[in-house]
C-alpha cells in the first residue's frame, strides 16, 4: 500500500495566514493568549513565528513586548481555536480532493495513492500537484509518499517533498537525524540516545530489537520499529464531515454592512474552495453572527441552484443584511455551507444546447441578487379567478421539463398594470363613457361588457384589486373598451368598494 | 454580334442591385416570430445572434407578437428569458398563445426593492439592460427579450452596442420590445406596428373579437430584397396581421 502524508507545519500560524493572506512574506508571530488592545503591550508569549520573523530575531518564548522590540515590523496575532479548526478542516478537504479514503490527525492527513497512478505520470508529480492545490487553499504543506504511514510521517518532518521508493524505506531513513522519529522526541529517550552516542536513525535501527525493548520500554521499541521501517500502524480512514463551516472571531466590532461583506468574502472564498475540493457546490449558507450583546443573529441565504461562484452568494448575503441589519455590533461569525452536487448536463443531438447547469445557476443567482429572489423564476398563473394573480415558481431548463405546448395561431394578448391602477370613470347609458387615471385620460368610443366575475367570498370582508386586498373576496364587472387614444383597455368596477380600476390593455 | 451596351444595361437594370443595398451581413440563422407572414417578410424570422427591436404604441399588437415569438422559441427547445421591466407580463394570455410557462425564465423588475426606485424613472430600464447583459453573457440562451414596457430609456449607444456584440458572440437573439425604437442603428432588425384597430362584433351588444394591426419592417440587415428603403420606410405598406380573442380571456 502506498500512502501519502500531507503535513501542515505550524498549522496555527498558517491558519492565520490563510485568513489574512496579505501577511504572507512579512514577519508574523503567534501568541498563546490575547495580546491586549495595543497589540504588543500584553505579557503573552510568542509560541510560533514565521521564517521572516525568526530571521529578524524573534524567538519562541519572548513576550509580545520583547518580540515587538526585536522586530519593529512584526505582526502579532493571538492563537484562535476557530482559525485552527477551519485550517484542519481545509486540510481534510484537501485530502478528499485526491482520495475517497482519508485519515486525519492533528496537522496531518494520510491518503491512499495506489489508485492515482493512472491520473498522474509519477508519484513525484502527484506530490507536486498536492502542494499546488494546497497553496491555492492558502496552506503551505509538506508531502511524503511511502509504503508505510509511519515512514511517510517521519519523511514530512525531514523534507518539503519526498517520494520514498517501494522497499527502500530503511535506506531512506538511515541518514536522517534521530529527532525526526518523534515530534518532539521524549526527553528521557533523547538523553539516552546522547549517552549511547547515537545521532542517526540508521545507527539506532542497527541495534537489536529485543535489547532496545528491554532497555527503552514500549516507546523505545515502537520508535525502533519505525526506524527499521517495520512498523505496522494501520490506515484508519474516516468519513468526511457533513457540515462545511468557517468561523472567525474578530478583535474589533463591525457595525456596518460593507466591512461585514468584506470579511464575509474571505470566509465564503475559503468555503467554496473547500467545497470544490470535494467536487461539490454551494446551494446556500447559514450565517451565524455573534453580537457584542452576546446574542446570536442567524440568517439563511438560499441560492436558486448550486454554484461555486462567490459573487452571487455574497450579493445575496449583503442584500439580506441590508434589508434587516443586525441589532448590535458583530464580534464574530460562523458560516456553514449547504453542499450540493453540481448537476451534469447531457447534450442532445436534436435539441439546441442550452446554458450549462452550473452557469445557469450562477446566472439565476446573480439575477436574484440584482432584482430579488422573489422576482426571478418561471411565471405561474395561480389557481384563482382573479385575473391579475401571478406567482413565480422555479425555472426548469428545457432538458428537465416535459415537452413544450404547441404554439397557438394569432392569439391576442394582454399587458397588465400591476397593481391595477385606480381610475375615475364617467358612465353613460351604454357603460363607461370616459376614463381618467394617473397616466391615462380618454373618451370611450366602444364599450363591451359588463362581464361579471366574483369569488373568494369565503375570505374576509372587502374587495380590492391591489396587492393590499389579496386576502379578500371580490365581485367585479369587467369591460373591454376602445378609447380615443387608440388603446383597447380592460377595466373593472369593484362592486364591493364601488371603485374603478384599469387592469391593462390588449396589445 | 452582341447587344449594344446601353441595351444590355437597360435589360439588366431590373435585376441589378446598387452596391449600397448589397447584402453585406453573413447569412444568419433565423428564429421564428411565430407569425408566418411576418417570418416571410423578415426572411425567416428574427435573425439569430443579433439585436432586434419590436415597437408599437399601446394596443398595437407588440405583446401578441412577443408571445407568439416566445411560444415558437420554446417549442423549438430554446432556453428563453423575458426581462419584464414593467411587470406587465400576463401569464394567462401567454399560456393561451402557447407559451409553456415553466420553460420561461421571467425576471420581473417592477416592485424590485431598490433605493433609487422612484427617484429615477429610468432605473428599471437600466436595471433591465444590466439583467440582459448578465443573461446574454451567460451563454446558452436562444432568446432573451428585454421588454421596456412604456419606458423610453436614455441608454447610451455603447450600451446597445455592447448588448449586440455579446448577443453575436453568444449566439443569442436579443429582442427589445418598446413603445418606440430605442436601439437605433445598433439593431439589425426593427419591426414597427402601426394603424392598429380593434374589431367588435354585435351579439346583443358589442363584443371584442380581434385586433388588426399593420407591421412595417423598418430595418432588416441581411434580408434580400430589403423590405425597407434607405430612409428606413417600408414602402410596401407592411403586412396586415389579425389577432383574435381567446374565449378564455373574455369573461362572459
Amino acid at each position: 500500500m502506498r500512502v501519502a502524508c500531507i503535513h501542515v507545519p505550524q498549522l496555527a500560524l498558517q491558519a492565520v495566514l490563510r485568513r489574512s493572506p496579505e501577511l504572507r512574506g512579512t514577519p508574523v508571530a503567534l501568541t498563546e493568549a490575547p495580546i491586549g488592545r495595543t497589540g504588543r503591550s500584553g505579557r503573552a508569549h510568542v509560541v510560533m513565528a514565521s521564517a521572516e520573523a525568526r530571521r529578524a530575531g524573534v524567538r519562541l518564548g519572548l513576550t509580545a513586548a520583547q518580540a515587538g522590540a526585536v522586530c519593529p515590523g512584526l505582526t502579532l496575532h493571538a492563537r484562535q481555536a476557530a482559525d485552527t479548526e477551519a485550517a484542519e478542516a481545509a486540510l481534510a478537504d484537501l485530502g478528499f480532493a485526491f482520495a475517497s479514503h482519508v485519515e486525519h490527525e492533528p496537522g496531518r492527513v494520510f491518503i491512499q495513492v495506489d489508485d492515482l497512478g493512472h491520473l498522474y505520470p509519477s508519484e513525484e508529480a502527484l506530490a507536486q500537484v498536492i502542494q499546488q492545490r494546497a497553496l491555492r487553499m492558502g496552506l503551505g504543506v509538506r508531502v511524503a509518499i511511502a509504503d508505510r504511514k509511519s515512514t511517510a510521517r517521519v519523511a514530512t518532518r525531514a523534507r518539503e517533498r519526498v517520494v520514498v521508493p517501494p522497499g527502500k524505506e530503511a535506506a531512506f531513513l538511515a541518514p536522517l537525524p534521530l529527532g525526526v522519529l518523534a515530534e518532539p522526541l521524549p526527553g528521557e529517550l533523547a538523553e539516552t540516545f546522547g549517552r549511547w552516542g547515537l545521532t542517526r536513525v540508521g545507527a539506532f535501527a542497527a541495534l537489536p530489537a529485543a535489547d532496545v525493548g528491554l532497555r527503552l520500554g514500549p516507546p523505545g521499541a515502537r520508535l525502533h520499529r519505525v526506524a527499521c521501517a517495520q512498523d505496522d500502524e494501520p490506515f484508519l480512514p474516516a468519513l468526511p464531515p457533513d457540515a462545511i463551516e468557517e468561523a472567525l472571531a474578530l478583535d474589533y466590532t463591525i457595525v456596518e454592512v460593507e466591512p461585514l461583506a468584506f470579511v464575509l468574502r474571505g470566509l465564503c472564498d475559503r468555503l467554496l474552495a473547500r467545497l470544490a475540493c470535494r467536487s461539490l457546490a454551494c446551494v446556500g449558507i447559514t450565517l451565524r453572527l455573534a453580537l457584542e450583546t452576546r446574542a446570536f443573529d442567524v440568517r439563511e441565504v438560499n441560492l436558486a441552484a448550486p454554484t461555486r461562484d462567490v459573487g452571487p452568494l455574497l450579493q445575496l448575503a449583503r442584500l439580506e443584511l441590508s434589508r434587516r441589519p443586525p441589532d448590535a455590533g458583530i464580534v464574530g461569525m460562523l458560516v456553514v455551507a449547504r453542499p450540493a452536487r453540481v448537476r451534469g448536463a447531457q447534450l442532445d443531438f436534436l435539441r439546441p444546447a442550452g446554458p450549462a447547469p452550473d452557469r445557469l445557476a450562477a446566472t439565476i443567482a446573480k439575477l436574484a441578487a440584482l432584482v430579488g429572489p422573489e422576482n426571478v423564476g418561471a411565471p405561474r398563473a395561480e389557481d384563482t379567478w382573479r385575473e391579475e394573480a401571478v406567482s413565480v415558481s422555479p425555472f426548469a431548463p428545457p432538458g428537465e421539463s416535459p415537452p413544450a405546448a404547441t404554439p397557438a395561431a394569432h392569439v391576442m394578448s394582454m399587458r397588465r398594470f400591476r397593481p391595477p391602477e385606480e381610475i375615475e370613470v364617467m358612465l353613460g347609458p351604454e357603460g363607461p363613457a370616459a376614463l381618467h387615471g394617473k397616466a391615462t385620460t380618454a373618451r370611450v368610443t366602444i364599450a363591451a361588457g359588463p362581464y361579471r366575475l366574483s369569488g373568494e367570498w369565503w375570505r374576509r370582508n372587502g374587495d380590492g384589486a391591489g396587492a393590499a386586498h389579496d386576502d379578500a373576496g371580490f365581485s367585479r364587472d369587467y369591460w373591454d373598451v376602445h378609447a380615443s387614444d387608440g388603446a383597447l383597455y380592460r377595466l373593472h368596477h369593484d362592486r364591493i368598494g364601488d371603485r374603478w380600476y384599469l387592469d391593462g390593455y390588449y396589445d | 454580334m452582341g447587344l449594344p451596351l446601353e441595351l444590355l444595361d437597360e435589360a439588366l437594370s431590373a435585376k441589378l442591385i446598387p452596391a449600397s443595398r448589397l447584402e453585406h451581413e453573413p447569412r444568419r440563422a433565423r428564429l421564428s416570430t411565430g407569425v408566418a407572414s411576418l417570418d416571410a417578410r423578415l426572411g425567416g424570422g428574427w435573425p439569430a445572434a443579433s439585436l432586434a427591436e419590436l415597437c408599437g404604441r399601446r394596443s398595437a399588437g407588440r405583446t401578441s407578437i412577443l408571445h407568439a415569438t416566445l411560444a415558437a422559441a420554446i417549442a423549438r427547445e430554446q432556453t428563453v428569458a423575458l426581462i419584464d421591466t414593467a411587470g406587465a407580463f400576463d401569464p394567462r394570455s401567454a399560456q393561451a398563445a402557447g407559451v409553456t410557462l415553466n420553460r420561461l425564465l421571467w425576471i420581473r423588475l417592477a416592485g424590485t426593492p431598490r433605493r433609487d426606485r422612484g427617484e429615477d424613472p429610468h432605473a428599471s430600464a437600466r436595471l433591465g439592460l444590466q439583467a440582459a447583459d448578465i443573461l446574454i453573457g451567460a451563454g446558452g440562451f436562444g432568446l432573451v427579450v428585454l421588454d421596456l414596457g412604456e419606458q423610453a430609456p436614455r441608454a447610451p449607444t455603447a450600451a446597445w452596442l455592447r448588448l449586440r456584440h455579446t448577443a453575436e458572440r453568444q449566439g443569442t437573439t436579443a429582442l427589445v420590445v418598446a413603445l418606440a425604437r430605442a436601439a437605433g442603428a445598433t439593431a439589425t432588425t426593427a419591426v414597427v406596428l402601426r394603424d392598429a384597430r380593434p374589431r367588435f362584433v354585435a351579439e346583443g351588444g358589442p363584443l371584442l373579437a380581434a385586433l388588426e394591426t399593420r407591421v412595417a419592417v423598418e430595418r432588416a440587415l441581411g434580408v434580400f430584397p430589403a423590405p425597407a428603403n434607405e430612409q428606413g420606410r417600408d414602402d410596401s405598406g407592411g403586412v396586415c396581421l389579425r389577432f383574435s380573442v381567446q374565449p378564455a380571456l373574455r369573461t362572459s
